[in-house]
């Protein structure tokens, strides 16, 4: 239901017809997804990874450890965000993970604003990488939508550990979810 | 409690905002700083300093009748209006006024898709619909029509249109104003104007034929404040049978002379059918000391530059485009296009990419080039394009308009070098882009900040190469609300006699000024010369 808050940001149904994409959810699930435990506290959280970075991947796999439903793509995220994205968050009571570029954290957070969301949980990946950083950011990040859906305390800022340095650009994990205004570090 | 307009009483804006209210009802009518702060232009040149425009307020009409009632209150009350469609145009300006204090109308709200006729191969959509929102509906009905999308695609048909923006595809779509036919306008004073065939009321053919009867007006709306337009047809592109992406490369800097010629017969010719860009991979290469050295020099010789090159191993130009048919179509002519370009001493040819239509959702995922088959993308903020980007810095387009002549690109590059070279920057020159079949535009990407420093010298810089690109008949298509007078001054001919025309224009359909002041520098009466 359309209100307010989720003004700017909203775009509802198109009068002759709303979208009917479904997804080939084995295709996108990284490892561990599926026969992850449904009723986790992660529920209903949607993790993406940009199969572009391990860093990505090995983050939703961690969310997928949860049970926490999870979504590939390749660099550009437009054709995930029209046929899984979008539809979710527009039915809403929905939070989205991931740890990304700039550049696509920067679209979903743009597109996610038409329907009320915002960037609540923000955090850069350490130049020099952390061992094991991605799944503690991964929990980090389910935490925070967790706390969005079902209320509760996000994780405390964590510390992390150096490693071998990746040869990749800056990625950030994120967290986007109802009430931007609960927002620690926006990502803008 | 947000800040009245110039000019208007806090208790005039306070009845008018009551007024707007009762229009939209209070859940769409936003006067908080941190609703109104969402129209802010995230990527402007002026972040954080005193000429940064900003928004009063905002209002999100559905219908006709809405917009009509806001304009009818802001006349009332001298309340400026901005209006936006998606405000995703964010290396224009995005949603932000060109006037501060104006409160923006946005339109997003109305975002129906009004008809699709796969027959006709026509659309008719409300200002809020965007390229997402077109692409999903004629995937989701298997209606077999193509749009032509901007790129990145998440945008708008009608706000990109009226920017005069341009995408990939065949001729008569990718230039997306001239792929429109019927609108329908709230003008300034309130009153609701259809064009074309559409001001027949019986007529079955608004999206079919533009022009009507009587003077075609419908140029006047586009980079305008004449009016808002409120419904808009387009027409749209057959799915082909297959496509075809090509490339050439050429290897010496003076081979652009005949490849553009080349390609530009070509295009005329209706033979290559989709947008042509050339580029060079030399050009656009790494921050190597002596590349940026021979980009800045602004004259470097044609020797310095093939010397260069032959020791990178590259071919200095590339051309790609794509065809569009039946397979056997494509295939006469490409080797019509290979005997055309043969004169060209070692030129390579290469199939990219081919496909056979529809494409499966998987396909579709794959394809590297998603704009060039009318498939909205978000490529250009991928994680790959843009190592060391962040979001919280943006770019504005400088984007010069050349014949399509190779040597104006030559020309082109010297003097945009050079002037980045003394700004102390890097070129960010992309390539010719012929959008327009006999004409290319030379984007570059000039980087803004958020901090004020960086932002002035990108000003600096920007100015310059528009008064530098102006003063050699190479004035920009497009620009920036922030130097929108600065791109005017470049079509001063007879003493600015056609801006003169603007604004008498708009002194005669906007007779109390109100709508989106300023806008490519056109101003009402009451404001002319204190250009606020």
């Amino acid at each position: 239901m359309t209100n307010r808050r989720d003004f700017v940001r909203r775009l509802a149904l198109t009068t002759l017809g709303a979208p009917a994409f479904t997804t080939a959810l084995a295709r996108d699930v990284p490892r561990a997804a599926r026969g992850g435990n449904t009723s986790s506290r992660y529920q209903p959280v949607i993790a993406i990874a940009d199969r572009s970075f391990f860093a990505s991947v090995e983050f939703a796999d961690e969310a997928a450890r949860h049970g926490v439903d999870t979504r590939g793509f390749d660099g550009d995220v437009a054709a995930l965000w029209l046929r899984d994205l979008e539809p979710a968050l527009r039915s809403g009571g929905v939070a989205l993970v991931g740890l990304t570029g700039a550049g696509v954290l920067f679209c979903l957070e743009t597109l996610a604003r038409d329907h009320g969301y915002g960037v609540v949980f923000n955090a850069e990946r350490p130049q020099r990488g952390g061992s094991g950083w991605e799944r503690v950011a991964a929990r980090h990040a389910l935490e925070a939508g967790a706390a969005s859906l079902h209320g509760g305390r996000v994780l405390p800022p964590f510390e992390h550990v150096a490693r071998t340095p990746q040869p990749e650009p800056p990625l950030f994990a994120w967290t986007i979810a109802r009430d931007a205004r609960r927002a620690a570090a926006p990502a803008t | 409690m947000p800040k009245p307009p110039p000019g208007v009483s806090e208790r005039d804006f306070q009845t008018a905002l009551r007024e707007l209210e009762t229009i939209v009802t209070k859940e769409w009518l936003f006067t908080s700083d941190e609703d109104v702060l969402l129209y802010r232009d995230g990527y402007s040149p002026l972040w954080g300093e005193s000429e940064e425009r900003y928004a009063s307020a905002a209002v999100a009409p559905t219908t006709v009748e809405q917009v009509q009632a806001i304009v009818k209150t802001a006349n009332k009350y001298g309340i400026p209006l901005y209006p936006v469609s998606t405000g995703r145009n964010l290396t224009y300006g995005g949603s932000a006024p060109t006037y501060s204090g104006s409160v923006v109308v946005d339109l997003k709200r109305m975002n129906r898709i009004l008809s699709v006729s796969e027959r006709d191969k026509t659309c008719l959509v409300e200002p809020g619909v965007s390229y997402f929102d077109m692409y999903r509906y004629l995937r989701t009905n298997n209606i077999k029509l193509w749009i032509d999308t901007a790129d990145p695609g998440w945008g708008g048909l009608m706000g990109n249109a009226l920017d005069r923006g341009g995408g990939y595809t065949g001729v008569d779509y990718r230039d997306h104003f001239d792929a429109h036919c019927g609108m329908e306008v709230v003008l300034p004073t309130g009153e609701l104007v259809r064009t074309g065939m559409g001001a027949n009321p019986n007529a079955k053919t608004w999206q079919l034929f533009k022009y009507g009867m009587g003077p075609w007006i419908d140029g006047m709306f586009s980079q305008s404040s004449f009016g808002i337009v409120t419904k808009m047809g387009f027409w749209l592109m057959e799915e082909p049978e297959a496509a075809l992406q090509v490339s050439v490369t050429v290897p010496k800097r003076r081979d652009i002379v005949p490849l553009v010629d080349t390609l530009h017969s070509l295009m005329c010719a209706g033979t290559i059918p989709s947008q042509t860009t050339v580029s060079s991979p030399i050009m656009n290469g790494s921050a190597d000391p002596e590349l940026v050295r021979l980009r800045t020099s602004g004259g470097a010789s044609d020797a310095d530059w093939d010397r260069y090159a032959s020791a990178q191993n590259r071919p200095f130009w590339n051309g790609a485009w794509v065809f569009y048919g039946p397979p056997k179509v494509i295939a006469a002519q490409w080797e019509h296009v290979k005997d055309k370009l043969a004169g060209i001493a070692d030129i390579q040819f290469r199939d990219t990419a081919s496909y056979t239509f529809p494409l499966s959702d998987e396909q579709v995922e794959a394809v590297p080039d998603k704009a060039r088959l009318g498939i909205p993308s978000l490529n250009l903020f991928g994680s790959r394009n843009a190592p060391g980007a962040q979001p919280s810095e943006g770019h504005i387009d400088f984007s010069p308009m050349v014949a399509p002549h190779g040597e104006d690109l030559i020309a082109l590059t010297d003097v945009t070098g050079k002037l980045y070279g003394d700004a102390g920057m890097t070129p960010s020159f992309v390539g010719g882009m012929m959008f327009h079949p006999r004409t290319m535009i030379c984007f570059h990407a000039v980087p803004t900040f958020r901090n004020a420093d960086g932002n002035q010298r990108t000003r600096k810089l920007f100015e310059n190469l528009v008064r530098a690109c102006g003063d050699r008949g190479w004035p920009i298509y497009r620009i920036h609300a922030a130097f929108q007078p600065l791109g005017m001054q470049q079509f001063g001919f007879n003493g600015g006699s056609l801006h003169r025309l603007h604004e008498t224009l708009k002194d005669a359909v906007d007779p109390n000024g109100i709508l989106s002041i300023g806008r490519y520098d056109i101003w009402p009466k009451r404001l002319r010369g204190s250009r606020a």
